[in-house]
This record gives structure tokens, C-alpha cells and sequence, in this order.
């Protein structure tokens, strides 16, 4: 009789806790499931009674890695229930910050997080040793992303320039052009990253399971910032309906909220904004799709890690394109006047991990009266459990230690941001 | 609160970075000693920065710096508010290396830097012995007591270096 028991506590390189749970006996799957371990986290009530002014900074306290993509939510719902209309410059800019951002996460993920996997190494220390050059320019293509971010909110993480109708203050054209130069010169750096870990990326297992797959979409551009909602299953959907495209439930083994639609699961994330918007990428962008074999619909949820690469090469070219627009006009810190009124106001936006909601009522003095928000995370959960499912019984004649390191990798792909807690040291003398 | 490089006369450029959540009890005595070090007048050249709880961003703040000098809440072993000033090189940490982006700690950020040819000098990490780590929005008495010792520390360093 064989036995395989395994429990992954607290998977590591992901965002915030989370359990894998693997029971089988005699080549049967009896037991196998993602748990979300994190207490719920109340950012719904923090906001409720706040002045809308403040709402978009508290909101961009849930995440340290998509502060940005929530705090532009938060904007876009604001600036919808007072009817607030934004300058074009103030959209171009808003577009690049968001690029920033997801320049920056998923050159984290794949680079510091999932490079190891690809290398079969435990952590990006051992690969300094053996791959100095890819890490340093792995470094490299995360600072320029944090100073994109800089640069245009203000700071790295937790944006202070961003504002309901526009910026408190922008970057001038010098720095906008500097940037934009650092931008073009950075595309080589691109293709050797993606080359070196293209080489690799015949290790991540090839497996593959049909699921619907939720993003933004649009017409006229690879969607980000704005859209409709679309389902490679259902089409496209109001913005404004998004609580009956998620669905939220609860489950007992986890204190995160689930989400389903057209099936059990759906996902959401860079995989999915590709299969729904893939002919919207840039050309660069396109070319790597192409060279990692990618094309829609692609059902293998290890390739999020891929197009995260396509993703940081199209942000790059389309935030030259977007720097271009902005240093064409006479640039000016243009910020919409309004009126505040009572309202409610949907907002959504694809952050790194997928598609993000933020939902606000208003009173007539401004103050916040109702808030719901759905992050792609909790969308992700139930899909992970059923990838898990699926997984594990082409895995069970691997040894114990090499089926756990797959199902981390699985998890892995996905780039669950689950939350986070306090960072203090502990250390020994030596 | 960081005043410009730029606008400073002759580096030596040192960096007093402080670290911690100041929602979660004594994790919080680095963000407090940051307000306490804002009333005091420190010498051109040194830059004052909120390093909030770290993560791989610090890596591309420090390098710019010959000597960094980190204020931090770690459990070393001692008595609750005990202050110690170490380098890097004199401690490991219990946790091991495994990190995810949000949970990278302080000698991992360290760590990749040297390793990848880009650190400081000098680093330094001026540390507080923790009572308790729990949600609170202030810390406790003993770590109270000890942010005063700490900014005297900082003081000390920052006059070693500069003279």
C-alpha cells in the first residue's frame, strides 16, 4: 500500500499564507486543496464614513505590490459616482503608472520567484552563482519600474500623487523624456531576460485543463486601464455588472471568499488578459508571444508565467507610445473640475494579478457609505483547487519531494498575492 | 522628511534607514525612532529615509549609499528594549532564505546586494529587542524607553563617519 501525505504550510515566494493539502493512498487522490489560511482584512469597513479624498489611500493599503493598480480603482469608482471626467493627459499618465506597476510585479514574480524554478534552484541566491548576468539584469528591469513609479506617483509603493479628477503634480517633460529614453534602452535588456528564461521554460510542466478565463477587454487597445468585462466563455459584460460575473461564496477551509461563473471556476491574471486580448499587444510583445509558443487560448496556467514576460515588454513599448502622446501636448497638470454629489460608482481595473473591482456609494457630502471590493486573488482560488485536482494524478509515480515542489510551482503560477503581515527579524550571533 | 541629495554640499552619503510596521506593537520602534531622530539636527550628508517593512524595493534605495545604517526591531535574545548595533556579517537569520515579495527580510536584502556587487560600504543595523509583536499602534514601555538610546546610537555612528 503507498501513501503520499503532504502539507505545504505556508507555500513560499507568494504573497501572504496559503496551505497545499495532498492526501492519496494506492495511486487514489483522496484528499487535495489550496487553503487560505490570512484573517479577512476589513478594508470595505475602514472606508466606510471616510471623505472621498481619503478613500483611494486607504485603499491602496490593501496590497504593497498593486498599490497603484488599487489605488486607480478606487479612482476610476470615485470619479464614477460623482461623474467626474478626467483630462486625456491625466489618462495617459494614469496608463503609464499602471505599466509601472505591472512592470514592476511581474518582473518580480518571474524574475526573484519562479526563475529559480526554471533554474531548479531554491532561491534567486544560489542562481546569483551560477547566472550573475540574468540576475543583474533582472535587477536592473525591476529598478527601472520602481523609478517609472516614482516618477509618476511619487513614490514606489502606496502612491501619493494620484488624486479623484487627476495629479497633484506631475513629472516635467525633461523627466518624462529621460524616462521615456531609459524606456527604448531597456527592449535589449527585454529580449535577453526573456531569452535566457525561454531556454528554460520546456521545465514547467505541460499540463493543461479548459477553464473560462475573465479580463478586461476592448476594442482598440490591449486592456489595462479600462473596458468591459470579457469571458472567453460568455462574451462581454458591463463593468457595472460584476457581482454577478463573480459570484462570491464562502468554502469552510478558507477564510478567503471564492468566485465562479460560467463553470465552477474561472481565472483570471496575465493568461487570461491573453487569451481575451492577445491581438492588442504591442509588436515586441506579439514577437514573444509567438517565440514562447503562445497563442489563444492557451489552457496552461504554468504559461502566466510566460506571458508575464510578454506583459513587461508590451508595458515598455506602449508606455514609450503613451510618453509620446503626453510629450506631444503641451503639458500642463490639467485636473477635472466637479461637483461632489451623492452616488455609486464601479470601478475596474486589470492589476497585475487579473481583474480588480472596487465598488462605492456616496453621500451627498462625499462621505463613503457602502464599499465592496473583489480582488483577482480571491477569483483565482477555486481555480487553483480545481488545477490541483487535475494535476495530482499525473503526478503520483514522481517521489513525494518532486510532487510537492510541482503543485508549489502550480500555485506559483498563478502569483496569489494573499496578503501581508509584520516582517521582524530573528537572528543568531555567530 | 528625506532632504535632497542634490542640494547637499559634500557627501559622504549615509543613510539612516528605519524599519517596521507601526500597526503591529514593537515592530513599530524603528517608525518611532524616525520621529524621534526628526527633532534632532544631523549633519549634511545623511539622509533620513522611512524604509516601511522592507521587501526587495530597499535594494535599490541602498545602493546608492557608502554607509547605511538600519534601525530595526529584531529578536536577538535579549531583554525587551536591550539595544545592539551589529553588522551583517556578525549574525544569521533563524529564517532562512526563502521569501516571498512582501516577506524578504532585512539580511536577505543585504545578502542580494553584496552578492550582486552593489552594496555599501558600510552597513550597520541598530537594533531593538521586541516584548511584543501583536497589533497595536504603539509599542510597548521597555521599547519606549530604549528609542532615546537608539537615536544616541544613530548620533554616535553618524559622528564616527562624518569626522
Amino acid at each position: 500500500m503507498s501513501e503520499i501525505a503532504i502539507k505545504v504550510d505556508h507555500l513560499t515566494r507568494v504573497e501572504g499564507h496559503g496551505n497545499i493539502i495532498l492526501n492519496a493512498r494506492d495511486g487514489i487522490v483522496e484528499k487535495v486543496q489550496w487553503q487560505v489560511t490570512e484573517a479577512p482584512r476589513m478594508f470595505e469597513s475602514f472606508v466606510r464614513g471616510r471623505h472621498y479624498h481619503q478613500v483611494s489611500h486607504v485603499m491602496s493599503r490593501i496590497c504593497g505590490i498593486c498599490s497603484i493598480g488599487h489605488a486607480l480603482c478606487s479612482l476610476k469608482a470615485t470619479e464614477a459616482a460623482m461623474g467626474v471626467t478626467i483630462s486625456d493627459e491625466t489618462e495617459l499618465l494614469r496608463k503609464v503608472a499602471l505599466h509601472a506597476e505591472n512592470m514592476q510585479s511581474h518582473i518580480l514574480h518571474v524574475g526573484y520567484l519562479v526563475a529559480p524554478d526554471l533554474f531548479r534552484k531554491g532561491s534567486v541566491f544560489p542562481l546569483i552563482e551560477t547566472h550573475p548576468d540574468a540576475v543583474l539584469k533582472i535587477v536592473s528591469l525591476h529598478r527601472l519600474a520602481n523609478q517609472m513609479s516614482d516618477l509618476i506617483c511619487g513614490r514606489t509603493t502606496h502612491p501619493i500623487t494620484l488624486m479623484v479628477g487627476g495629479f497633484t503634480k506631475i513629472p516635467s517633460e525633461k523627466e518624462l523624456s529621460t524616462l521615456r529614453d531609459r524606456l527604448v534602452s531597456v527592449l535589449p535588456v527585454c529580449d535577453e531576460v526573456n531569452q535566457l528564461l525561454m531556454d528554460n521554460l520546456h521545465l514547467l510542466p505541460d499540463f493543461t485543463r479548459e477553464t473560462e478565463y475573465i479580463g478586461l477587454t476592448s476594442d482598440t487597445e490591449y486592456a489595462l486601464y479600462d473596458g468591459v468585462i470579457g469571458s472567453t466563455d460568455t462574451g462581454t459584460h458591463a463593468v457595472a455588472d460584476y457581482e454577478s460575473i463573480a459570484n462570491e461564496y464562502m468554502v469552510p477551509y478558507s477564510t478567503a471568499k471564492f468566485a465562479k461563473h460560467a463553470r465552477e471556476s474561472y481565472m483570471v491574471g496575465a493568461l487570461a488578459r491573453f487569451n481575451l486580448n492577445a491581438a492588442n499587444l504591442t509588436s515586441g510583445a506579439k514577437a514573444w508571444a509567438q517565440k514562447f509558443g503562445l497563442s489563444p487560448i492557451n489552457c496552461n496556467p504554468f504559461m502566466n508565467n510566460a506571458v508575464q514576460l510578454v506583459e513587461y515588454y508590451h508595458s515598455v513599448e506602449d508606455s514609450i507610445r503613451l510618453l509620446d502622446a503626453i510629450l506631444d501636448t503641451d503639458l500642463k497638470n490639467e485636473t477635472a473640475t466637479y461637483t461632489v454629489k451623492a452616488g455609486r460608482g464601479v470601478g475596474a481595473i486589470e492589476v497585475p494579478r487579473g481583474i480588480l473591482f472596487h465598488d462605492y456609494t456616496y453621500d451627498d457630502q462625499g462621505f463613503c457609505t457602502k464599499a465592496n471590493c473583489i480582488i483577482p486573488s480571491n477569483q483565482n482560488h477555486k481555480n487553483i483547487n480545481l488545477d490541483l485536482e487535475a494535476f495530482v494524478p499525473t503526478l503520483l509515480d514522481l517521489e513525494e519531494k518532486e510532487i510537492e515542489l510541482n503543485l508549489e510551482m502550480l500555485v506559483r503560477a498563478y502569483d496569489p498575492c494573499i496578503s501581508c503581515s509584520t516582517h521582524y527579524l530573528t537572528v543568531e550571533f555567530t | 522628511m528625506n532632504q535632497k541629495r542634490d542640494e547637499l554640499p559634500q557627501p559622504p552619503a549615509i543613510a539612516v534607514i528605519a524599519l517596521g510596521n507601526e500597526l503591529m506593537g514593537d515592530d513599530g520602534a524603528g517608525p518611532a525612532v524616525l520621529k524621534a531622530l526628526q527633532r534632532e539636527s544631523l549633519p549634511p550628508g545623511v539622509d533620513v529615509i522611512d524604509g516601511g517593512t522592507g521587501g526587495m524595493a530597499l535594494l535599490h534605495v541602498i545602493k546608492d549609499y557608502a554607509h547605511v545604517i538600519f534601525i530595526d526591531c529584531v529578536d536577538f535574545g535579549g531583554i525587551p528594549g536591550e539595544v545592539r548595533v551589529f553588522l551583517p556579517e556578525e549574525v544569521r537569520s533563524l529564517r532562512g532564505i526563502e521569501y516571498s515579495l512582501h516577506q524578504l527580510d532585512l539580511m536577505e536584502v543585504i545578502t542580494l546586494s553584496q552578492r550582486i556587487g552593489e552594496a555599501p560600504e558600510i552597513m550597520q543595523i541598530i537594533a531593538v529587542q521586541p516584548e511584543k509583536i501583536e497589533p497595536a499602534t504603539t509599542v510597548s514601555e521597555r521599547v519606549s524607553a530604549a528609542i532615546p538610546l537608539v537615536v544616541e546610537e544613530i548620533l554616535r555612528e553618524i559622528s564616527k563617519i562624518t569626522q
